[in-house]
């Protein structure tokens, strides 16, 4: 058989291969480039802890809490031996937005009882903002604990994604900058 | 010496006219007499729950046998009587035996149910009742103490028992998860460690352990299935560990929390004594005291005797090992708090 005979059959070999793995890349690129990260660190006792947030734009442009709120979930990785404390009535946590900074809410319980009240025991449960993060496990190596808190920011405010994000921890005098990681050429 | 006695009142009972009449009544007084002591025997048997027989006899089981016994001696009655009803011996085929005697039959029939009835009702009015498990959440703790020696100690307690547990939940406890009108209503209350051991214990039996002080007790507070106990008197217990303090306290507010389900707390437990013995529900304003009631824990015989009757025999018996905290001081439970937990325990 000629070039010109098989030709249509390579054709289309190569169109239905092409198909699928556009498709496939297509699949695994909409997953994966777009969260945005943000991350900064705190010296706490004798190491140090790690603070990030992970931020989908599309998801979050477009989820609210009750049309009020964005709900922001912040995961601190504890690498000290020493626990974090961590109080809902000192603390702060501010989103830099178009250069302003815009507070979130630490304790719904206070600051918006109807809404919290609404919630099941569970879900309060698990957006409680909580009173510490314990300490990590000392050993042969040092075992973080790990932690994921929420923290309810205005929704009429967030016009724009945020650009950083300002995380004062009053057990440890210090505000935490999270950033996004600088560019880096590949 | 004694059998032989017996023998000769035996002997002497038969040669009565009345034998024949008296023979099962004697026989199941024999059984009853015979059923107790084997009973008796049992219950002490492989724990440190060893009652007194004057205690045995008011328990549930001496209850149950004597029950029996009356319930077997009413149908002995009950098959030996028949009040104006002729027997008829004539009838060879059933049919025919039973229009001859239906009389006799249906008061049998009705009489044997009666009784019965009445033995079970009499059963189920000394039965004792099930227990359930209790949750324990640590709400905050002492830096004494960690989570996981606090879950060894519990799970420890928890392989002396059968028939109940300690069930513990690890979520860290935080106030900020309560409602708002919780979080008012505990603020406002005057035993606010107990309001919030009430929220967590979503009408579940459930004891809270905190290291802050409660609102009107030194060691522990209690109310219906819910129970909050404190170390915030470390001073006042030491040199005693806080988990020895703590396995002496679990097991006192269990029982408090199984008594008060049943309806069957006594009135004045826990209420201030200025006379006292050492008894498990009893209250002595002088603090200081907690060690030695820790010490020579024990349950008093009217104590003894109502966990027997109301929760039997395993329970009674489980209650009276775990205070002996014979458990706590064996060379493994020891050993494990060493090395493994940090804590040395003197005893």
């Amino acid at each position: 058989m000629s070039f010109r005979n098989r030709a249509p059959y390579v054709l289309w070999s190569v169109a239905v291969l092409g198909t699928v793995g556009l498709l496939a890349f297509g699949e695994i690129a909409g997953r994966t480039s777009r969260n945005k990260t943000f991350s900064g660190t705190a010296t706490v006792g004798d190491g140090e802890s790690r603070f990030s947030i992970s931020i989908e734009p599309v998801s979050f442009g477009v989820n609210s809490v009750a049309n009020k709120y964005k709900l922001l979930e912040i995961s601190i990785e504890n690498g000290s031996t020493t626990p974090l404390t961590l109080s809902s009535d000192q603390d702060r946590f501010e989103a830099l937005v178009n250069g302003q900074a815009i507070p979130a809410l630490l304790s719904l319980q206070r600051a918006d009882s109807t809404l919290w009240n609404s919630f099941s025991t569970a879900a309060r449960k698990d957006l409680a903002y909580p009173l510490r993060v314990g300490p990590a496990t000392a050993g042969r190596s040092t075992v973080p604990e790990y932690l994921s808190i929420f923290v309810f920011l205005p929704a009429d405010r967030m016009s724009e994604m945020p650009t950083e994000f300002r995380y004062t921890i009053a057990s440890l005098r210090t505000t935490v900058t999270l950033r996004k990681p600088p560019a880096t050429r590949a | 010496m004694l059998s032989k006695a017996l023998e000769l009142f035996i002997g002497w009972l038969k040669s009565q006219r009345y034998w024949a009449t008296i023979e099962p009544f004697f026989i199941i007084a024999l059984a009853w007499v015979g059923a107790q002591l084997l009973s008796f025997e049992w219950i002490g048997t492989r724990t440190a729950f060893k009652p007194s027989f004057r205690l045995f006899l008011d328990s549930y089981l001496s209850h149950w046998i004597t029950i029996g016994a009356l319930g077997l001696a009413a149908l002995i009655l009950l098959f030996r009587s028949r009040p104006g009803i002729p027997a008829r011996e004539s009838a060879s085929h059933l049919r025919m035996f039973w229009s001859a005697n239906r009389r006799l039959i249906l008061y049998r029939t009705g009489g044997t149910l009666l009784i019965l009835a009445v033995v079970a009702l009499g059963f189920r009015r000394y039965a004792p009742s099930q227990v359930s498990h209790i949750t324990v959440r640590f709400m905050d703790l002492d830096s004494d103490i960690t989570p996981e020696g606090l879950a060894y100690l519990i799970y420890e307690i928890n392989r002396l028992q059968r028939n109940w547990y300690f069930e513990i939940d690890f979520a860290p406890f935080n106030p900020e998860e309560f409602s708002s009108d919780q979080a008012t209503r505990c603020q406002d209350d005057s035993r606010p460690k107990l309001c919030q051991a009430e929220i967590l214990a979503e009408g579940r039996p459930f004891i809270g352990i905190t290291a802050q002080s409660l609102g009107g007790a030194y060691f522990a507070e209690h109310r219906g299935a819910v129970s909050v106990i404190t170390t915030a008197e470390q001073s006042v217990y030491a040199p005693l560990t806080s988990y020895e303090y703590l396995a002496y306290c679990l097991i006192l507010q269990a029982m408090s929390i199984h008594l008060d389900a049943d309806g069957s707390l006594p009135q004045d437990a826990f209420d201030s004594a200025r006379l006292t013995h050492g008894g498990f529900f009893q209250f002595v304003p002088y603090k200081q005291a907690v060690k030695s009631s820790i010490l020579a824990a024990r349950l008093t015989p009217e104590e003894e005797m109502l966990l027997l009757n109301r929760f039997g025999r395993d329970y009674v018996a489980t209650c009276a090992d775990l205070l002996t905290m014979n458990w706590l001081y064996s060379d493994r439970v020891k050993g494990n708090f060493e090395h493994v937990f940090k804590t040395k325990l003197e005893r």
